[in-house]
């Protein structure tokens, strides 16, 4: 009886095993089977929750969650407590109801003043715009609010535009535009007839399935627990859900390329499918078969496109990240993508970076032997900004709203780049009170700057100050930097009366960088705290003031201790500005406006 | 009844009778003692607030389900032998081996496991679970033939 009862466990056992074994087969099979995820539906972040919870959790503390919000308590950052702003003699109001709908009160697109309820937020870090709902298409209003100053602002005055420029040239639809990067799987549903947008998206926001593409079919796989057990413990990937780390590097950076650089569809007639049946794209999609990044040879009628390019190419702008990447030769040649140094799930949520990968722990990854002996690569002290791997090869050259931004096209420097493409270059950046002659010499290149009295003027004064609107906000930030040539800002104090002039530049946006670079270098001086506070997009005649106040407070200032910077910088023995070489060079500023096109 | 009443005295001596009671008995004051032991770690980690335990939610939930389901499993082993008029050596073991196993799988899956699941060593505590609802639908079937 025993034996017979041994005799059947020991069967059922063994089919037991055989069954166990055959199912894993099956799985075996259908984990290597390739999935289509172009007709698998969104099932949103909070459907990864249960399963993933680190992972939500990281990117949920990220600004990439908040990017885009429905307006309520938790979303609006700005001061709808009946705030009063003015600008271009526009006085807007910001209102919060009883009810906690929040509204703006500014000027429409048709002159008049409207009161707007704000419907939808964009942007939780530098700055937070607005969006409002008229005859069914959203439309984002004209100012929004800094979030590090605490106070509103003109997008005039974040864009490159100067003044002048009409109240409502930023009022703008968000359904055909912006609403492409800032969601999810965007649909803006255009009807022709009509011309009203009926958008749609899978999430506000950049949420989990923007990078891992949509997640229906991986959720419904995977409630089954050896299908788990088996990805978690063998060797295979899902097919069900792209894992950005496991693609080729193209088809990598191309998940990030998607926002972070912009581009027209390929071939720009098919924007009408992009607008009326959405945007075809997945994560881990080929992103050239849809659209075609923005260079500096893209042409687009009306636009002039190149303006958003250094004349070698290298984007002058943010959101063209991806483009700076293409160009460089660690992506190209290497194995360098944006997630080499980037994170979405860990390090500091400015930049999505780990503080580690600040340093130059970032690039001993694959350059070992030069960063272990930095000094001798860099004839600089090792610890100094000069030995900073970023300071040289990245410098900050890219302007984004409100700040100016390290450049993604990671390049040797090569300060002949200063008069072959009139840009700026990362040794007088931080050297910004020298020539590029004294650089190209420094470096002992062969070629040298044309035979010029503007190249014998400091580099990064004469871009400041005869530069176009980027190369001036680039200056006058490098002026202010820390990472200078000296960390002593005592030392640095003589740009002082080249923030003054630029106060009085006539592009708010490179005021504001002018009046930042003024108050951080000179907060610790005597007198400094009474003097007046300079609003970039106050009338002209109350900056001027301003500006007057400063002016005769730098006149008695005493600048026994600051040292000249040297004959490069324009400047007397008492460091005033020598105003026959400044007029000189500002008269050949040449700008264009830039359309930044956000 | 009376036949399967006969059946259980063919199996079941006197002998063995001791024996379960005495396994039962060592078996059970012992998983409470680690219970029991484990039980005051875990107050420990919580009131020291380590991360070992206080900032894994998963490994919380396990750690803490392992220690009620070895010290409830302790107490159901020691009370076994007395609420089970004939108890069958297979049914003992079976009852041993799902009162180990169970507690066990939830603690080693908490012990380090991939995101959102616990570690492999899960799959002990459902084999446990399936041996204790084994021995509870045999005793209950008996219990309704009595």
């Amino acid at each position: 009886m025993l034996r017979k009862r041994g005799r059947a466990g020991l069967i059922a056992a063994l089919a037991a095993v055989i069954v166990f074994g055959a199912y894993l087969g099956i799985l075996n099979r259908e984990l290597a089977t390739p999935v289509s995820l172009q007709d698998a539906a969104y099932a949103g972040s909070k459907s990864c929750l249960s399963c993933h919870p680190v992972h939500y959790g990281t990117w949920y503390r990220t600004f990439h969650r908040t990017m885009t919000q429905d307006a309520g308590e938790h979303s609006v950052l700005g001061d709808f407590n009946d705030a009063l702003y003015s600008y271009d003699g526009v006085r807007s109001r910001f209102l919060r109801a009883s009810d906690g709908q929040y509204s703006m009160e500014t000027l429409g697109r048709d002159g008049q003043m409207h009161r707007y309820p704000i419907v939808r937020t964009v942007g939780s870090r530098r700055v937070q715009q607005y969006l409002t709902r008229v005859d069914g298409n959203h439309w984002r209003l004209p100012l929004a609010w800094n979030i590090e100053e605490r106070r509103w602002f003109h997008l005039n005055g974040g864009f490159l535009d100067p003044d002048g420029s009409p109240f409502a040239r930023h009022t703008a639809l968000w359904d055909g535009n912006c609403i492409f990067c800032h969601n999810v799987k965007a649909n803006p549903r255009l009807d022709s007839a009509s011309r009203r947008f009926d958008s749609t998206v899978a999430e506000l926001g950049i949420a989990c399935e923007a990078c891992h593409g949509p997640g229906a079919k991986h959720i419904a796989a995977n409630r089954n627990p050896l299908r788990r057990y088996v990805l978690h413990y063998g060797a295979k990937r899902d097919p069900t859900i792209i894992s950005p780390l496991e693609l080729p590097k193209d088809r990598q950076v191309q998940i990030c390329g998607h926002c972070h650089g912009q581009r027209l569809p390929n071939p720009p007639s098919r924007i009408r499918e992009f607008v009326t049946t959405g945007d075809p794209y997945t994560a881990g999609d080929d992103l050239n078969r849809h659209t075609r990044p923005i260079d500096i040879a893209t042409k687009l009628a009306g636009i002039d496109l190149s303006l958003r390019f250094w004349r070698d190419g290298t984007p002058r702008l943010t959101a063209y990240e991806y483009q700076g990447l293409l160009m460089t030769e660690d992506y190209r040649k290497g194995g360098l993508t944006c997630i080499s140094c980037h994170s979405a799930h860990s390090g500091d949520p400015r930049g999505m970076i780990a503080p580690v990968m600040r340093t130059n722990a970032a690039c001993a990854r694959c350059h070992e032997s030069i960063v272990k002996n930095v000094s001798a690569h860099t004839k600089h002290a090792p610890k100094s900004s000069g030995s900073n791997c970023y300071a040289c090869h990245m410098p900050k050259i890219t302007y984004g709203l409100l700040d100016v931004h390290p450049t993604h096209r990671i390049q040797i420097p090569d300060p002949s780049r200063a008069w072959r493409y009139d840009m700026p270059e990362a040794c007088t950046l931080c050297h910004s009170n020298r020539t590029v002659r004294w650089a190209a010499e420094s470096l002992q290149l062969r070629e040298r700057p044309p035979e010029d009295a503007d190249y014998e003027i400091a580099e990064n004064i004469r871009q400041l100050l005869s530069g176009d609107v980027v190369q001036r906000s680039v200056a006058v930030m490098a002026l202010s930097d820390r990472a200078s040539y000296t960390e002593d800002p005592k030392a640095r104090l003589w740009a002082v009366p080249f923030f003054l002039i630029t106060m009085t530049d006539h592009y708010p946006a490179v005021r504001h960088f002018a009046w930042r670079g003024l108050r951080g270098l000179t907060s610790a001086e005597s007198g400094a705290a009474a003097l007046p506070l300079f609003d970039p997009q106050a009338p002209v005649e109350d900056r001027l003031e301003v500006v007057a106040a400063w002016v005769a407070w730098w006149r008695a200032f005493d600048k026994a201790r600051i040292g000249h910077p040297g004959a490069a910088v324009p400047l007397d023995e008492d460091l005033q500005p020598r105003f026959v070489v400044i007029d000189r060079l500002r008269a050949k500023q040449h700008d264009k406006v830039i359309s930044i096109g956000e | 009844m009376k036949r399967a009443m006969s059946k259980a005295k063919k199996t079941t001596t006197n002998d063995d009778l001791a024996g379960i009671r005495r396994a039962h008995l060592r078996f059970g004051w012992t998983e409470i003692a680690i219970a029991f032991a484990a039980g005051a770690t875990l107050e420990l980690l919580l009131g020291m607030k380590s991360g070992l335990f206080a900032d894994d939610v998963l490994r919380k939930e396990l750690w803490s389900l392992a220690h009620f389901h070895a010290a409830f499993l302790g107490v159901v082993n020691l009370v076994y032998p007395s609420v089970v008029a004939t108890p069958r050596k297979m049914a003992s073991r079976a009852l041993m081996l799902g009162s180990a196993l169970l507690p066990l799988g939830l603690f080693l899956g908490g012990i380090h496991h991939p995101e959102g699941d616990p570690g492999i060593a899960i799959w002990l505590a459902p084999a446990g679970g399936v041996l204790l609802v084994g021995v509870a639908v045999a005793h209950a079937r008996a219990a309704w033939r009595a």
